[in-house]
């Protein structure tokens, strides 16, 4: 009995991180869509609504889809995140450094 | 005091693929490694962006109706991977598989509603030939289109499995690691909506 509670408080667990995901990226998805198809704000709140929109909706996928937190069982998962987020940063932020650098001479 | 069987076959009820599997953390890497080359590709898009000879700037040719549908279609198919995944724990074959199917439909539209794109941009004469905005533009939501066509094949398959074999612990796997790819798809149009579409029109 024991282990069939334990199953199914998992199976709900995951029920419930699976609705709570849907309904936050879809807040989070439709937000901006919204924002700019109505065009309320100065371009410069836009960006700045947008760029967090999408920040916040990349942590909602990683945690509730992804299911991607600080445990044990996912450490290695996370390194490998990390240091793909590392190589591209510096992939990104590198080439356009140096093209615009290039631009101007 | 319940029997031994007893709990053997409520334990049957479930199916729990343990995370440190070595194929799910294998094709986590492969995920990781593809993210790379999208990164390549949005480099090269922002580098390109302002090199307009002659042609139109994104916020001439952009129509936000169409990328908001693709966007509520892929939200869709993100949500139908989750309705997967319980689907294998409760080991429900029908619920699996008429998941599946419905993420395979909504794959369908998002492919063909992305063709119909290219298709009016092409018949206006905004080929990918015509400057470098436009030809880093096609790559990378040409590159994102084949993905999700090769997802799509994928499905297909897995389906053809699911019914030969059952839901099996295999299987299981299986679809575990084509969920992870349907997330990371969206994962990378939300990047695409977000830093092509929405800041190109503004």
């Amino acid at each position: 009995m024991y282990i069939f509670n334990r199953k199914l408080s998992i199976f709900r667990k995951k029920i419930k991180s699976y609705l709570l995901g849907s309904i936050y990226s879809s807040v989070l998805t439709f937000l901006p869509f919204l924002l700019v198809m109505q065009h309320i704000f100065s371009d410069k709140i836009l960006l700045f609504t947008i760029i967090l929109c999408f920040i916040l909706n990349f942590f909602v996928h990683c945690r509730y889809f992804l299911h991607l937190d600080t445990s044990i069982e996912n450490r290695w998962y996370l390194t490998v995140v990390l240091f793909t987020c590392t190589i591209i940063f510096i992939i990104i932020s590198g080439s356009l450094w140096i093209m615009s650098n290039l631009h101007n001479y | 005091m319940i029997s031994n069987n007893t709990i053997n076959k409520i334990d049957n009820k479930f199916l729990h693929v343990e995370k440190n599997s070595k194929t799910i953390f294998g094709f986590w890497l492969y995920l990781v490694s593809d993210c790379i080359i999208f990164a390549t590709m949005f480099a090269v898009y922002f580098v390109m962006m302002h090199s307009i000879s002659n042609g139109p700037t994104g916020k001439e040719i952009f129509q936000l109706s169409v990328v908001l549908i693709e966007t509520i279609l892929l939200l869709l198919t993100a949500i139908f991977s989750g309705l997967t995944n319980i689907a294998v724990y409760k080991k429900n074959l029908r619920c699996v598989i008429l998941s599946l199917l419905i993420n395979f439909i909504l794959g369908l539209g998002f492919v063909s509603l992305e063709l119909l794109e290219f298709y009016h941009l092409i018949i206006e004469g905004y080929s990918p030939n015509r400057n470098g905005f436009l030809s880093a533009f096609f790559t990378l939501i040409g590159m994102h289109g084949i993905h999700i066509i090769f997802g799509m094949l994928w499905i297909i398959v897995i389906i053809f499995q699911t019914l030969k074999f059952g839901v099996t612990e295999m299987i299981a796997i299986r679809i575990k690691c084509l969920n992870l790819f349907w997330h990371f798809l969206d994962i990378i149009w939300m990047c695409i909506f977000t830093f092509i579409y929405l800041i190109g029109v503004l």
